[in-house]
């Protein structure tokens, strides 16, 4: 597998996609600096600190490695080189996991693209330094590395799984945007208050005089409770981009997602390499 | 004989449907395998399944003396380089950069060799030009350098000339001549292009709806499709005798006709025989060429 991964990282570093996913992914850090120093200087008593923003970027790193995933493996496809691959002799599961390794390089590499950029800002002073130690900001860059590398594993499977290009990067993107509205989902059904709390409004009446009406405390029927709610935190813990979710909005290192990612990452290969390995190479 | 190749009884089914149905091909080593058959004979089926891109249904084959089962089949085909539909490289890089992904993809040392490989391809001169930007002749040729990486002892190529203008085809069959003749290569070589085929194969393979129908050395097809005249005339036994006076060479087929490979004297051969009371019935001129012996042969066995 080594001589596969020696060419594969060498196709990598030569590959113009994967420098303009890196190059995104630290314009788009840019971008959210430049918009959040504006902000400080137009608005008072507001400032911005590292540890803020230097996750955000995880947060849509899902589309970022689903078009480079796409385009990266559909080169292979589309040029017949993966299947001159296989004729010189490699393995299928070598093959799977030489791309595993590589894409899985390239997405950390873009996603501390965007982290850099952010931790650059704070050290030159355009944004406030961390408020959190340095330890803690590294444990939480571990804990998404791990998100990452599960997010690139799924996406792996669908591009190797689809061999026509476009339709790869389609999918694959239309995935980790559909990951993403899954994890806002669940968010959000997650943090829905047991009851809504007592509030008054005013109507119109047809002769125009205005009524109070007042609207007592109430059960919210988006509340989850028992093994649906189980299932949701269950889910809410385990996907990736739902582990980005709660480490930007709590900021505590939670090692179970390790576990999690990793867990992710293993069914999601040992599948892809299940059907890869049957796959007819056409 | 050695054989680089030897399938056994291949099958390859898609549903209902049989892309191979038990073929048995023999290649031998050195040689130049022509693969004939029309589009959708089972072709490129087969030549995928040796090279392991599909799974063969049932039957099974030995490739360099490695069974396909074997564990030792992945060894076996880092041997063997292929050009299969279309030839396998990266689009976006030069011809240069193509051999040294292929060098580092069979883990060689070092990039020594490339130079000498664009050369003997004819693309020493192409600089920083992109792949995607090469004539589809520039693009085969790199395509068989690339498969030429490592030194292989055979070389499959799947219709290698589809496609090319007439100068691209007599590089492409000079290059595969010169393969052969001087680094020993095995070739086999797919194609639905007889004429040109003809030129190059030293064995031939005819396939027809996913059956090997023939397979025959150049010798056996050149003798098949000898000029001759085919007569017919009331006792070849007579007639035997009148050719052998005369030291004309001729081939009896049953008692009344025989294949004759030489245009005697007709007055003088059919007053010969009528003094030995033998009657010439008909002559007709014989002259096959590899094309209408491929339609005799396909058509022979559509009406079997």
């Amino acid at each position: 597998m080594s001589k596969l991964l020696r060419a594969d990282f060498a196709r990598l570093f030569m590959s113009r996609i994967f420098w303009i996913g890196v190059l995104f992914m630290a314009g788009f850090a840019g971008f959210i600096v430049f918009t959040r120093w504006s902000d400080m200087r137009a608005v008072p008593g507001y400032y911005c600190f590292a540890d803020d923003i230097f996750l955000v970027g995880s947060m849509c790193i899902g589309i970022v490695i689903a078009i480079f995933t796409g385009i990266f493996i559909g080169e292979d496809y589309n040029s017949g080189t993966i299947r001159n691959k296989h004729i010189m002799g490699h393995s299928r599961t070598a093959m799977y996991l030489s791309n595993l390794i590589t894409c899985s390089m390239a997405s950390v590499i873009m996603h501390f693209a965007f982290i850099v950029v952010i931790i650059g800002s704070s050290v030159f002073g355009i944004i406030g330094k961390s408020r959190i130690s340095v330890e803690k900001m590294a444990g939480l860059c571990l804990i998404t590395v791990f998100s990452v590398l599960s997010i690139s594993s799924m996406i792996l499977l669908i591009s190797m799984l689809i061999p026509k290009k476009s339709a790869g990067v389609v999918t694959a993107m239309i995935f980790s945007i559909f990951m993403i509205y899954i994890a806002n989902t669940i968010d959000y059904r997650l943090s829905a208050k047991e009851y809504i709390q007592p509030y008054t409004f005013t109507v119109t009446n047809e002769d125009g005089t205005e009524q109070e009406i007042e609207q007592p405390l109430t059960k919210n029927p988006k509340y989850l409770t028992g093994t649906k709610k189980k299932i949701f935190q269950f889910f809410h813990d385990t996907l990736p981009v739902d582990q980005i979710m709660q480490i930007c909005q709590t900021e505590t290192c939670n090692t179970d997602f390790i576990l999690s990612s990793l867990a992710v990452t293993v069914i999601a290969t040992g599948a892809g390499i299940l059907f890869f390995r049957k796959k007819d190479l056409k | 004989m050695d054989y680089v190749l030897k399938t056994n009884s291949l099958c390859k089914h898609y549903r209902n449907f049989k892309a191979l149905n038990r073929v048995s091909m023999h290649i031998p080593k050195g040689a130049i395998y022509g693969f004939v058959g029309k589009n959708g004979a089972g072709k490129t089926t087969l030549i995928r399944l040796i090279c392991g891109l599909q799974y063969p249904t049932s039957g099974d084959f030995v490739l360099c003396g490695v069974k396909n089962t074997d564990r030792k089949i992945a060894e076996s085909r880092s041997r063997m380089g292929a050009v299969v539909e279309t030839p396998s490289i990266y689009p976006g890089m030069t011809a240069e950069d193509n051999l040294k992904m292929q060098y580092r993809l069979l883990g060689m040392p070092s990039f020594d060799g490339i130079q000498e490989l664009l050369k003997l391809v004819g693309l020493e001169n192409t600089g920083k030009k992109k792949a995607k930007h090469f004539s589809l002749g520039m693009k085969q040729r790199l395509g068989i350098a690339i498969a030429l990486c490592g030194s292989p002892d055979f070389l499959i190529l799947d219709e290698p000339i589809n496609g090319l203008d007439p100068q691209g085809i007599i590089e492409i069959r000079e290059l595969i001549l010169k393969l052969n003749r001087e680094r020993q290569i095995t070739v086999l070589i797919s194609s639905h292009i007889l004429d040109e085929l003809s030129k190059l194969a030293t064995h031939y393979g005819f396939i027809d709806s996913g059956r090997i129908i023939k397979e025959m050395s150049a010798e056996e097809l050149e003798q098949a499709c000898r000029k001759c005249i085919h007569m017919t005339v009331t006792d070849t036994k007579i007639l035997a005798r009148v050719l052998d006076g005369m030291e004309i060479t001729y081939k009896i087929l049953d008692e009344k006709t025989a294949d004759v490979y030489a245009k005697p004297n007709f007055s003088q051969l059919a007053l010969a025989l009528s003094k030995e009371n033998c009657e010439v019935v008909s002559m007709e001129e014989h002259d096959e060429n590899l094309e209408t012996f491929f339609v005799n042969l396909v058509g022979g066995a559509n009406h079997e």
